[in-house]
């Protein structure tokens, strides 16, 4: 087995706008390797479509105080208020130097980045709809990622594209680097460093239905998890409102910001039930739910089981100007002009709030305490801060990945100096090399296609929307079965070439791990809180459950701890829109 | 409504066999699925070792690119329903093949590398956002719709015969920031793109226009940066 | 390498294809030319080229100087900046003037012979 060696003082996993954006920050002050399983520009990041929030006040009066409100209310109360507030302030000088870089923002008629209404988003606590997300089209996401990318570019920092991550080494209580293969030719890769970032994303790809990419499978939040790092808030997983019917696909909440309404089989505008104040904009787990509700009530168009988001009345040119690409992906996949007849939507797995706990300046947490891993860093979907709480607001994740992001590539910056060079023993390597060989030589009777459907359809029908002890306790039998069906894969490709069917192996059994904490997680929390609704108790209970929910592998099995949600300024009250 | 669909696909697996192939696989598809759901089906059923990339499954990470039918396109993209019953698959043309249908796209992207692909302005910031007419904003709104899947590129038959040729995606990247009007550095950019392998060897084939799945112009692109080049009296050649 | 045909690329063959027999042609052009060394070897010249076959000839090199012009103004008229809209009307309104202005030059061309 040949080893190849690598120093960089900063390792960056993934290459979306949080690593991304990190590396921009890291850059400065030592090597940076980023790795992505994927090319960069490939990152899940560039389908993000509506915008990304800041109140600069471009089109009407905002403020970051009021966007905080937002975020605390939208969050259900459990997003921490310190770190809320640090993103919501941090926001406007982030969106000003995202310009700065050359992201091309669609514009207002003075020439100042334009901004449009976005799901929970409001003006004086809760009043009104307001314009906060600033957008490039509905391509906000993708003219980010470029222009993070090739500021990347521009600084030296060094990719390494196509490397799939197989290990983060964490010894002694310290990051010693990260263990990758080079998918192309099947090589094993050591990278030590002083410093990692995990900026990997989220794992959709655990339900059937999502809006996220093949590649979002989760693998380095598992990775730490297995070594016995907790995971938090891993029970909120938002599914977002309108995801096109049987695909998944996303259809921006900007199509409601920009006048699209959601309406039932009798034709009513059923959000005005639900959300009496914003309608259409609530935040998504209202949303989703609302939706779910009507179809589950009968409701659906024509009784089935999707409802209709109506763009009909929205001026031809606003939807080519603006919605451009929601407007191609309703034509292309379902055959349907968003001007001349509604599209069919569900609710479609979208964003994971919970992730590798980190403090305000990314570093990840080893337990509720607040003690930290020396030198491991995590931004963006896979960590949580949190920021989000128990539901994100729409606007607010490309926000969280650029403005951590940076603070994370930032606080890495300043302790390099006093860090130490990673190592990576050589039994780890050894280790790891042997779990790779024996699953590229698996000669069982399972297939890991039959598996995967298995986990997505049993996640999708116990562990989506709505959660009940019953369904869930049954859930966690069947993904006890699915692990020892896991044991006993077989893979009819044996190459080292470009072995994507190996990958697939490899990120199936990082799914089966998550599912599992996601499944727990949920069984755990008796309560119902954002995007987290239990039907057996479908009230929010503050007194027991204002807290994070901390996940740990043990001997017997996963166990729990919590910590105290921060509240600072907001005191939790009745959610209402 | 489903139907039998054959993918006659070209294989190439190095470890086995130095040269490729062609394999026929019969699958039963629905009609509004892609070509994409064909692969995964055939890998999860009838061959594991098919390979191929994919990501987002629909249009945006540019993962998928590969010919279909005699032409370059996102398999995300393509409906099996607007193909014949005998689908032809290969990987895209002119850049070496690593397995089946994944090329080697290093070529492809180091011609970014060399057309300065990133805003340059080294003026000092001002306190808010710099100012952008919604006209000048138009002026690469197309441009900056490009998701780097090389199917343009490769499509391209002055690339095919030169392999030093920037080609379509790099000229519209270089396109994106010549017409910014935040960016500062046309002269040095049109240095870069105005030799002997930049824009004038486009030939206005449009090739690159019929298969580009972003519907973008990019002949149009690449004329309005050889009239710039005239404008300012880059000849290039040397 | 084979890759499905699209006017552009068709219209770049042909203009190309034609450009390289137009060299050809204008090479051998010269080179008889300037090996006419009198007035009878001219005339003998001319008598030979009365052979219906070359007249026949002439024809096709006649066809393919349109299409080598009109493809040359379909470009031209490009690069100056008329709509890429239209680069495939343009390509096809060039068919219709090359066969158009051959085929009547070519009646008329022919009447002299014949």
């Amino acid at each position: 087995m040949e080893i190849n060696k690598h120093y960089f003082d900063t390792v960056i996993i993934g290459s979306g706008l949080a690593g991304c954006r990190a590396a921009i920050e890291c850059i400065n002050t030592g090597s940076v390797a980023v790795l992505s399983k994927l090319y960069p520009t490939r990152s899940h990041s560039t389908a993000a479509q509506g915008g990304i929030g800041a109140a600069l006040g471009n089109e009407e009066p905002d403020s970051p105080e009021w966007h905080t409100y937002d975020t605390v209310k939208g969050s259900d109360f459990l997003g921490d208020q310190d770190a809320i507030e640090i993103m919501c302030y941090d926001a406007i000088p982030t969106i000003i130097e995202l310009e700065h870089m050359g992201v091309p923002f669609s514009r207002t008629p003075e020439g100042k980045i334009a901004q449009r209404r976005f799901g929970g988003h409001t003006r004086d606590f809760g009043a009104a709809p307001v314009r906060r997300a600033c957008y490039s089209a509905d391509r906000t996401g993708h003219a980010v990622l470029f222009a993070l990318y090739e500021q990347c570019q521009l600084r030296g920092v060094r990719f390494f594209q196509e490397f799939q991550v197989l290990d983060i080494v964490v010894e002694n209580n310290s990051v010693q680097g990260i263990i990758a293969v080079n998918i192309k030719d099947g090589s094993l890769h050591v990278f030590e460093s002083k410093a990692v970032i995990i900026a990997s994303g989220g794992y959709g790809k655990i339900f059937k239905v999502t809006s996220n990419a093949y590649a979002s499978t989760g693998e380095c939040l598992s990775m730490l998890f297995r070594q016995g790092l907790p995971l938090e808030d891993m029970e909120f997983f938002q599914f977002h409102p309108t995801g096109l019917y049987g695909l998944g696909i996303l259809i921006t909440e900007g199509a409601r910001g920009e006048g699209g309404i959601l309406i039932n089989g009798k034709g009513e505008r059923f959000m005005e039930r639900y959300a009496p104040t914003i309608k259409d904009l609530a935040p998504r787990d209202m949303v989703s739910r609302a939706i779910l509700t009507e179809i589950r009530e009968g409701r659906g168009i024509n009784g089935k089981d999707y409802v209709y988001l109506d763009l009909r009345h929205v001026d031809k040119k606003i939807l080519e100007e603006r919605l451009p690409e929601i407007t191609t992906f309703s034509k292309i996949y379902m055959g349907i002009d968003p001007s001349e007849a509604p599209i069919p939507v569900v609710p479609t797995a979208h964003y994971a709030m919970g992730g590798i706990p980190t403090d305000i300046d990314g570093r990840v947490l080893k337990d509720v305490d607040g003690s930290v891993i020396y030198g491991l860093f995590a931004a963006g979907e896979c960590a949580c801060v949190s920021v989000h709480g128990a539901n994100r607001l729409g606007c607010n994740s490309l926000l969280d990945t650029v403005v951590f992001g940076r603070r994370a590539g930032k606080t890495a910056t300043q302790m390099l100096k006093d860090m130490q060079k990673g190592r990576v023993k050589k039994d780890r390597i050894d280790k790891t090399f042997e779990e790779i060989e024996n699953l590229r030589n698996a000669k069982g009777k399972e297939s890991i296609a039959s598996i995967r459907k298995d986990l997505q359809t049993t996640m999708m029908d116990k562990c989506s929307v709505f959660r009940i002890e019953k369904e869930l306790k049954e859930l966690l039998v069947e993904l006890e079965d699915l692990k020892t069906r896991f044991k006993e894969i077989s893979l009819t490709d044996r190459s080292k070439t470009f072995n994507t069917e190996l990958l697939e192996a490899i990120e199936l059994s990082h799914m089966i791990t998550l599912s599992e904490v996601v499944a727990q997680s949920a069984l755990v929390r008796t309560e119902s809180r954002g995007a987290h609704c239990r039907e057996d108790y479908p009230n929010r209970d503050d007194e027991n459950w204002l807290k994070h929910t901390f996940a740990f592998k043990s001997d017997r099995g996963i166990t729990f701890k919590y910590k105290p949600v921060k509240i600072t300024r907001f005191k939790p009250e009745e959610r209402k829109y | 409504m489903s139907k039998f669909y054959t993918f006659r696909i070209k294989r190439y697996l190095p470890e086995e066999s130095p040269s490729s192939r062609w394999d026929e696989f019969r699958i039963k598809l629905e009609s509004m699925e892609r070509v994409l759901d064909g692969l995964i089906k055939i890998k999860e059923n009838l061959d594991g070792t098919l390979t191929f990339r994919k990501s987002c499954a629909h249009g945006v990470c540019g993962s998928c690119a590969m010919k279909i039918n005699g032409l370059n396109r996102l398999a995300c993209q393509t409906l099996v329903k607007d193909l014949p019953e005998l689908i032809e698959i290969e990987p895209l043309p002119s850049l070496p093949v690593i397995k089946d249908l994944v090329v080697d796209m290093t070529l492809f992207f180091e011609k970014n590398d060399r057309v300065l692909p990133y805003l340059i302005n080294d003026d000092p910031p001002p306190e808010r956002e710099r100012i952008q007419s919604q006209e000048d904003q138009h002026k690469i709104l197309e441009s900056i719709t490009c998701i780097m899947c090389g199917s343009c590129t490769t499509s391209c038959p002055v690339f095919w015969a030169d392999k030093e040729y920037l080609g379509p995606s790099a000229l519209l990247k270089a396109y994106r920031f010549l017409f910014d009007t935040r960016d500062k550095a046309t002269d040095s950019r049109l240095e870069r793109i105005t030799g002997e392998h930049g824009v004038w060897r486009c030939h206005s084939i449009f090739n690159c226009v019929e298969v580009c799945p972003k519907e973008i112009d990019i002949t149009k692109h690449i004329l309005k940066i050889k009239r710039l080049a005239v404008k300012k009296g880059f000849k290039g050649g040397d | 390498m084979r890759y499905r045909w699209n006017t552009g690329s068709l219209a770049w063959l042909v203009h190309r294809i034609t450009g390289v027999i137009l060299t050809f042609y204008l090479i051998a052009h010269i080179f008889v030319l300037s090996h006419l060394k009198n007035p009878s070897a001219y005339d003998q010249l001319m008598n030979f080229m009365k052979n219906p076959i070359l007249k026949i000839g002439e024809l096709l090199l006649f066809a393919a100087v349109l299409i080598h012009v009109f493809a040359g103004i379909r470009i031209t008229l490009l690069e100056a900046g008329l709509s890429t809209k239209i680069q495939k009307p343009l390509a096809y309104l060039g068919v219709v003037a090359v066969a158009v202005i051959w085929i009547v030059c070519g009646f008329f061309f022919l009447m002299e012979v014949f």
